[in-house]
């Protein structure tokens, strides 16, 4: 496209001539500085034009080289590898020898000399292949509590390897692409291993939150028509509403008329505490239950009037031996003692 | 599935159609039946709103993602008479159909965000999302 | 639509089994008004078990039927309230707080019973 534009230097003098003949001498004095800056941009446009080219063909050079060293020389490769990791002390390297070990099995320097590839489709394989191998083997690494430092430390190694390599000493035009390429190849390995850390850690985190919330409030069926609910620990808006939902679900299962919340371990009982509690034993009577909340301390209820929360609906008392005397006479029921 | 279909309100079915989509679009995502219920129960406050006092606008209902996180997006839109104190009209206990007063401080309980544009004569824009726990 | 309403001996019993819409909820009060006042019954039990969403002006109708059922003397116990319906009506902020509710239909009857009878 570039190329389009340019004269011939030869052509450009004889039109120099040509005009300097004929045409009078202020009219010529003016072209005279237009041509001069269009062949100044002509040749900065053609310098720039050639230096892309040369630089896209040694680019292209660079990488086809690449490609085909780290494949000549995977023996050679995985050997210096071996011995470099073996010169880094670490306090999990046997762990760490057998998940490089089995990435090296699947082909890992293969996949990264694919990944100098020219053709997109084989770069793509290759990191799929990489990501694939990473979800097979790193999940070991983590049971093993490996930080994640360590686990991806082997692989800034192999950069080293290649940069100090004599094909690379030869052409030093390669030493910054190679860098460039390879900062890349890692930059995605590293983001990748560090997902699989997060993720892991994510889960687990999750299930143990959930596990935290079955335990701290579980439901029990005591007796027929009679449910009961303990309620340890701190309570948040995302585990009133979690309880609340058990709470109904639990009662319209049991068929429970009377549910007893006992909140003897709730820690802090604020306002909004308290207005989730209301909040429940409201939502109890309208599925068709009773709803009352015992283990009120007095702090509680000094709490609850100063705040002036309005627990007319509730029945409330201080303790659950009261709170299921009452509940059994709600469903027909006594405690009767046998000497 | 049709993406964020508008449903336009003009009549009292029109408040099923949309709460019903809602619905539909709900389940789909994989809320639970509480936060179903609740969105379902948003937009037909939001619906009656609109056939009540604006006579005709448009609900859209729509899935919206922020990270991991997925949620749901109701957006309520009018060209009614709007709101003269928007700060009043959410507030519990007022409402001038005569209802409950539920309806906007209703909603904003019922969802997880929750923002209103009004201007007299000009309409009102509601926009509130719920998001999916875990 | 109407909603069938069922005559139990002093009781009438209405399931509703189809999502309300306004004008179905309207007609169903006026439907239900006059059936009380026919018949004389003191108790109805209104089973909502199939019923997936109440919002505030359905739940306006709906406790409007039962003062105005109290009026001509009748009492009214909802039951089968789900409870994503019951969570929902909470967070809208209308409790209920003077309706009766039992489980299902037959503890329904069975307070109406308490109610009525001693």
């Amino acid at each position: 496209m570039a190329g389009e534009e340019i004269l011939p230097p030869i052509y450009v003098v004889f039109l120099m001539f040509i005009t300097r003949i004929f045409l009078p001498e202020n009219y010529v004095k003016i072209k005279w500085e237009g041509l001069y800056y269009s062949i100044y941009r002509c040749a900065a446009k053609q310098t720039i034009y050639q230096k892309a080219q040369f630089e896209d063909r040694s680019a292209t050079m660079f990488k086809k080289t690449s490609q085909q060293f780290i494949q000549e020389n995977t023996d050679e490769i995985e050997k210096l590898w071996r011995e470099r990791r073996s010169a880094v002390p670490s306090s999990h390297s046997q762990t760490i020898e057998t998940f490089i070990n089995h990435m090296t099995q699947d082909g890992f320097l293969l996949h990264l000399s694919n990944f100098f590839s020219d053709k997109e489709k084989e770069r793509e394989k290759a990191i799929n292949n990489i990501e694939q191998s990473c979800y097979r083997y790193v999940p070991p690494c983590m049971e093993a509590d490996i930080p994640v430092s360590e686990v991806i430390q082997p692989f800034y190694l192999i950069r080293d390897i290649l940069l100090e390599t004599e094909e690379v000493k030869q052409h030093p035009a390669f030493i910054l692409p190679l860098i460039k390429e390879m900062d890349r190849f890692f930059l995605h390995l590293i983001t990748f291993i560090h997902d699989i850390y997060s993720i892991s850690w994510k889960n687990k985190l999750l299930a143990q939150r959930s596990a935290i919330m079955e335990l701290s409030a579980p439901l029990i069926p005591l007796l027929e028509n009679i449910t009961v609910m303990p309620i340890v620990g701190a309570i948040d808006t995302d585990r009133a509403e979690l309880i609340t939902q058990n709470l109904l679900y639990g009662a319209i299962k049991n068929e429970s008329k009377v549910v007893l919340i006992d909140i003897t371990g709730v820690a802090e009982v604020n306002t909004m505490v308290a207005r989730h509690i209301v909040k429940a034993a409201e939502a109890i009577h309208l599925i068709g239950a009773e709803c009352i909340v015992v283990g009120i301390r007095p702090e509680i209820a000094q709490t609850m009037i100063s705040l002036g929360i309005d627990m007319d609906m509730l029945t409330t008392l201080s303790s659950m031996s009261q709170g299921l005397r009452v509940a059994l006479a709600r469903t027909g029921k006594e405690i009767k003692e046998i000497n | 599935m049709d993406n964020n279909p508008s449903i336009h309100v003009y009549n009292e079915w029109d408040i099923v159609v949309a709460r019903q989509s809602g619905r539909d679009l709900a389940k789909s995502l994989g809320f639970g039946e509480v936060d179903q219920a609740r969105i379902t129960t948003a937009i037909s406050e939001l619906a009656r709103n609109i056939y009540l006092y604006a006579k005709q606008g448009e609900i859209e209902v729509s899935p919206v993602y922020e990270g991991d996180k997925v949620g749901i997006k109701i957006i309520s839109r009018d060209n009614g008479p709007g709101i003269k104190d928007v700060m009043k009209a959410l507030e519990d206990g007022y409402s001038t159909s005569g209802g409950l007063g539920a309806g906007l401080p209703g909603v904003k309980r019922l969802m997880d965000e929750f923002s209103i544009e009004s201007s007299e004569g000009k309409g009102t824009l509601v926009t509130a999302v719920k998001w999916k726990l875990f | 639509m109407r909603i069938p309403i069922l005559k139990l001996g002093n009781y009438l019993l209405v399931s509703i089994q189809i999502e309300l819409d306004d004008k179905t909820a309207v007609q169903f009060q006026q439907d239900l008004l006059n059936m009380i006042h026919k018949t004389g019954s003191t108790g109805v039990v209104i089973d909502l078990t199939s019923v997936q969403m109440i919002d505030s002006y359905i739940a306006r109708v709906l406790g409007d039927v039962v003062k105005m059922s109290e009026l001509l003397g009748c009492q009214v116990v909802f039951t089968g309230i789900q409870p994503a319906v019951s969570i929902t009506l909470i967070d809208l902020g209308i409790s209920f707080r003077n309706i009766k509710t039992a489980m299902n239909l037959e503890q329904g009857l069975e307070k109406l019973k308490q109610l009525l009878e001693g």
